[in-house]
């Protein structure tokens, strides 16, 4: 227990410890003085006692704990005669407290003050403002403008600076520099529907500076819970059941029944070497995301359905029949040339002539025969295209006679350009660059001069290479192959024309799309195979190319993926269990082929059976593979960058 | 229940509670796809500055700002609250950036430290009080002082008194050292009896050669060791008592000077 005697005025000191100082004698363990240190930090104990002066004599105070008044008592000039060396005083613990305590945040101060003017603002800046580092990407295309690239410039303007603290600063704008999205980027999933009249930003999803590998596009489930009005919970027990046709929300553009070509085809003798090996052969699904492309005409298809192509000829003018001829004949030998039966005729006289000058006989000319009844070399009626071109009926010779001589008086005498002439008229824009592209204006003449003689075109040789030539009463086109330039033209020209039911064109127009676009005959078995759909303005246009589905854009899926799954340990892709057919299964009722007659795309039926949610969850379940929202769906509409990134990086190598 | 103890676990479950209601609400934000790093951030802001403000509530004894116990059980709830908060705030234990690393860093230390002197001044009383002994911490040197002084005064006596030098060679050669200040400093300060066993140590080695006269002398030096002994354990345990502020409140103070930029630069360019 505490001696409480020791704690009496005369026998204990009044300790003060929150002077700034203490004895230093203390410090080092040695005996105290009673003093203690003066309030300025130097030492107070040099001497025992302050004598005080009572009347004429100095009287000794040193307390009664040090031993009450000393035997020597003060020197004359009133001093102690009890005098010690000066310690060195010490801090007190708690003047160490606030000095380090303040000196702490003086430390703390100092070093943001320092940093922030070290380098002129630079990287020492960088470091006490950023919040840790951007992600890979962003870094990279910040690299140049630093900070400001996304965050608002305040220059060296302090005052500024620390008025921003109290201003909002919107960063989206800043985005949108670089990020593009389908629709408004303001709005949830970037679209109307999801509006709930609240506009998004930017950064409530997407935080930066959490590190260089850090996710910032990760969203959770309940994050997307949170404004659905389906709830699901997971995947595999409560995500709606998948569409109708699903994943198919459309006929293909290209006309291939998967049933018939596997079923029957492909299982043909005279096809089987021809036949693919598996699904992969015609679909590169390696690296495919959610769209499978096929590999394509020449690799999928041509072996079997190439020879076809080149046999498939467009007829663009026919010499219809005339009852008269109403072309001039010298126009035409000045335009042409003599014919043959003239020059024939020319050289007869000329040989009489020089015989009769020999002989010195009168020289007779031969007089050219007296012309026959005309007689049309053409018992043909009018070909469609020309009769549309020209508006005239084409079994109407009344009508068309005059204006198909005059036409063909203006090929002789212009070669193609008449014809160019009339397909931009008629199409309403420069079209026949394609539609013409590589008919020689010679053969156009030569053509026209021949049928102007009323004659039929005789072609030097044979056209085994395809393109434009003249064969007697025809000028027409072979197409060189798969994917021809003028082919298609001629069939995107027949669909762009369409005439009501009164008017007066609409004869030659019927006529004209049936020439064209018959599957059966002509450049119009493109058709068979390339869909011809009706787009939302209700015009038609033929399907020249593979076409990714448009629907779900929210949706994602990689077949990439997927694939690596099948074909394990050597089964074939097309294993019913194990390969492709898991998810793509056949249907061999649907009408697949009969929903091309129509040119509504979305009237259809699959090739395949739709898929179903069950399928998925086989693996996509709880304890198996991960099924979370974002495995499958996007949350923008066409997430894309500006060129401007391009550019910018462009200027800064440049630079 | 004793009024502390109410007075602990009222807060203790409105601290709970609060922490409760703003990890709930972190949880909707996020939900939401709203922020809920400015709500939380000003929160711990302003529980910094009311834990900082105890320690100025310490300076103004005079004034009538509730008793200090009220203030210490609100120190110390809501310490262990702002780490709790600092997780909520920070979404994770240890944030990406250079200098919220930094100041996490300086948080942890300072939290750590208080939760240090926390135990310490809740274990080292008990301590205290089982040395059956008191003594003012800052008059520690002058008790030793006087314990040296009367020891040494003992073996002078013995010396005239017995003619014999065998003790005071041993005080020179062994007890002054132990004399001269505080010794077995981490000893004492985690409970140990090393300064005790020393003495048992050299009582026995020097009692051997000690007729029965100079041993009264060494009882009575030997009681005065004793006492030295338990000032030791004092002077150990208060130190610790007050020294941990010297680690707590600096930190504490770089934490408050790192938060007011921190504040700063994310309203400047997060907001």
């Amino acid at each position: 227990m505490m001696d409480p005697e020791k704690f009496k005025h005369d026998s204990s000191r009044y300790e003060r410890p929150t002077q700034k100082f203490r004895c230093g004698r203390a410090a080092t363990w040695g005996k105290p003085c009673e003093s203690g240190p003066n309030p300025g930090g130097s030492c107070g104990g040099t001497s025992e006692c302050r004598p005080a002066k009572v009347g004429d004599r100095w009287e000794c105070r040193r307390s009664a704990i040090f031993g009450g008044p000393c035997q020597n008592g003060p020197d004359s000039d009133g001093a102690c005669s009890c005098q010690h060396p000066p310690c060195q005083p010490r801090r007190s613990l708690r003047s160490m407290r606030g000095i380090l305590t303040v000196g702490a945040f003086a430390v703390v101060v100092a070093i943001i003050a320092l940093m922030l003017t070290l380098d002129g603002g630079g990287n020492a800046r960088d470091a006490i403002i950023q919040a840790g580092e951007l992600t890979g990407g962003h870094e990279n295309f910040t690299a140049a403008k630093g900070c400001e690239s996304c965050h608002e410039v305040h220059d060296e303007d302090a005052g500024e600076w620390f008025l921003a603290a109290f201003r909002e600063d919107d960063m989206t704008e800043q985005c949108l520099a670089c990020h593009t999205f389908a629709g408004d980027p303001r709005l949830g999933h970037n679209a109307a529907f999801a509006a709930k009249g609240q506009t998004t930003e930017c950064v409530m999803c997407h935080t930066e500076h959490q590190g260089e590998d850090a996710d910032i596009r990760h969203m959770s489930d309940s994050q997307c819970n949170e404004c659905h009005k389906t709830k699901i919970d997971s995947f595999s027990t409560s995500h709606p059941k998948f569409s109708d046709a699903f994943p198919h929300d459309r006929r293909t553009a290209v006309q291939f029944d998967h049933a018939s070509h596997l079923s029957k085809h492909f299982s043909n003798q005279r096809y089987e070497e021809l036949a693919p090996e598996d699904c992969t052969s015609c679909h590169s699904v390696d690296t495919a995301e959610r769209a499978v492309e096929p590999t394509g005409y020449d690799e999928g298809c041509a072996e079997c359905h190439g020879a076809i192509i080149q046999k498939r000829e467009l007829v663009v003018l026919r010499l219809p029949e005339f009852e008269e001829d109403l072309l001039d004949g010298d126009s035409v030998t000045e335009a042409c040339g003599p014919t043959l039966e003239s020059w024939e005729l020319l050289q007869e006289n000329m040989a009489e002539m020089t015989e009769a000058i020999e002989a010195g006989d009168e020289v007779e000319l031969a007089e050219p025969e007296e012309e026959e009844e005309y007689e049309a070399v053409s018992l043909e009626e009018g070909d469609p295209i020309s009769a549309y071109l020209m508006g005239m009926t084409a079994d109407d010779m009344e009508s068309y006679s005059e204006p198909m001589q005059e036409f063909v008086m203006r090929l002789v005498e212009e070669g193609s350009a008449p014809l160019a002439e009339l397909v931009d008229e008629h199409a309403g824009e420069a079209v026949s660059p394609m539609l013409l592209s590589g008919l020689n204006a010679e053969l156009v003449k030569r053509v026209a001069c021949a049928w102007a003689a009323n004659l039929e075109y005789e072609a030097p040789a044979e056209n085994d290479l395809g393109g434009w030539y003249g064969d007697a009463l025809e000028l027409r086109y072979t197409p060189v192959g798969h994917n021809d330039s003028v082919a298609r033209a001629w069939i995107s020209f027949a669909l762009a024309n369409s005439a009501d039911e009164d008017d007066e064109n609409a004869d030659n127009v019927e006529a004209l799309q049936e020439a064209i676009l018959s599957p059966k005959e002509g450049v119009g078995a493109c058709t068979k195979c390339h869909a011809i759909s009706e787009d939302k303005d209700g015009a038609r246009h033929a399907e020249w190319r593979y076409r990714p589905s448009q629907a779900r854009p929210y949706s994602t899926y990689s077949h990439g993926a997927h694939i690596t799954l099948l074909n394990r340990e050597g089964v074939s892709l097309m294993d019913p269990e194990n390969g492709c057919l898991t998810c793509h299964k056949i249907n061999n009722e649907a009408a697949y082929q009969k929903a091309f007659a129509q040119s509504d795309p979305y009237h259809f039926q699959s090739n395949f059976l739709a898929m179903e949610r069950e399928t998925c969850s086989q693996c996509h379940s709880d304890g198996q593979v991960e099924e979370n929202c974002q495995l499958c769906h996007l949350y923008h509409a066409a997430p894309g960058f500006d060129y401007w990134m391009v550019e910018n990086a462009k200027t800064e190598i440049e630079d | 229940m004793n009024p502390i103890a109410t007075r602990y676990t009222l807060l203790w479950a409105a601290a709970i509670v609060g922490l409760a209601v703003l990890g709930v609400y972190t949880y909707l934000a996020e939900l939401a796809l709203e922020r809920s790093e400015f709500l939380t951030g000003y929160f711990l802001f302003g529980l910094m500055l009311a834990l900082a403000l105890f320690n100025a509530r310490k300076k103004l004894a005079m004034a009538p700002l509730v008793r200090s116990a009220y203030w210490l059980a609100v120190h110390v709830v809501g310490g262990a609250a702002a780490v709790v908060l600092f997780f909520i705030h920070a979404g994770s234990v240890w944030p990406t950036g250079g200098y919220e690393q930094a100041l996490a860093l300086v948080f942890y230390l300072a939290s750590l430290s208080g939760i240090f002197g926390y135990f310490i001044q809740r274990i080292n009383p008990r301590r205290l009080v089982q040395t059956d002994f008191e003594v003012i911490f800052e008059r520690i040197p002058a008790e030793l002082a006087e314990i040296r002084e009367k020891a040494e005064a003992e073996i002078r006596a013995c010396t005239e008194e017995t003619g014999s030098d065998t003790l005071a060679r041993h005080y020179m050669e062994t007890l002054a050292w132990y004399f001269r200040r505080p010794r077995y400093f981490t000893n004492n300060a985690f409970g140990g009896d090393a300064g005790l066993h020393w003495l048992r140590n050299q009582y026995r080695t020097v009692n051997r050669y000690l007729n029965d006269s100079e041993r009264v002398y060494l009882n009575r030096v030997n009681e005065l060791a004793e006492m030295k002994a338990k000032i030791d354990i004092h002077y150990a345990c208060q130190s610790m008592m007050k020294n941990w502020l010297l680690v707590h409140l600096p930190l504490a103070a770089a934490v408050l000077g790192l938060m007011f930029w921190h504040v700063i630069v994310v309203n400047v360019y997060a907001l």
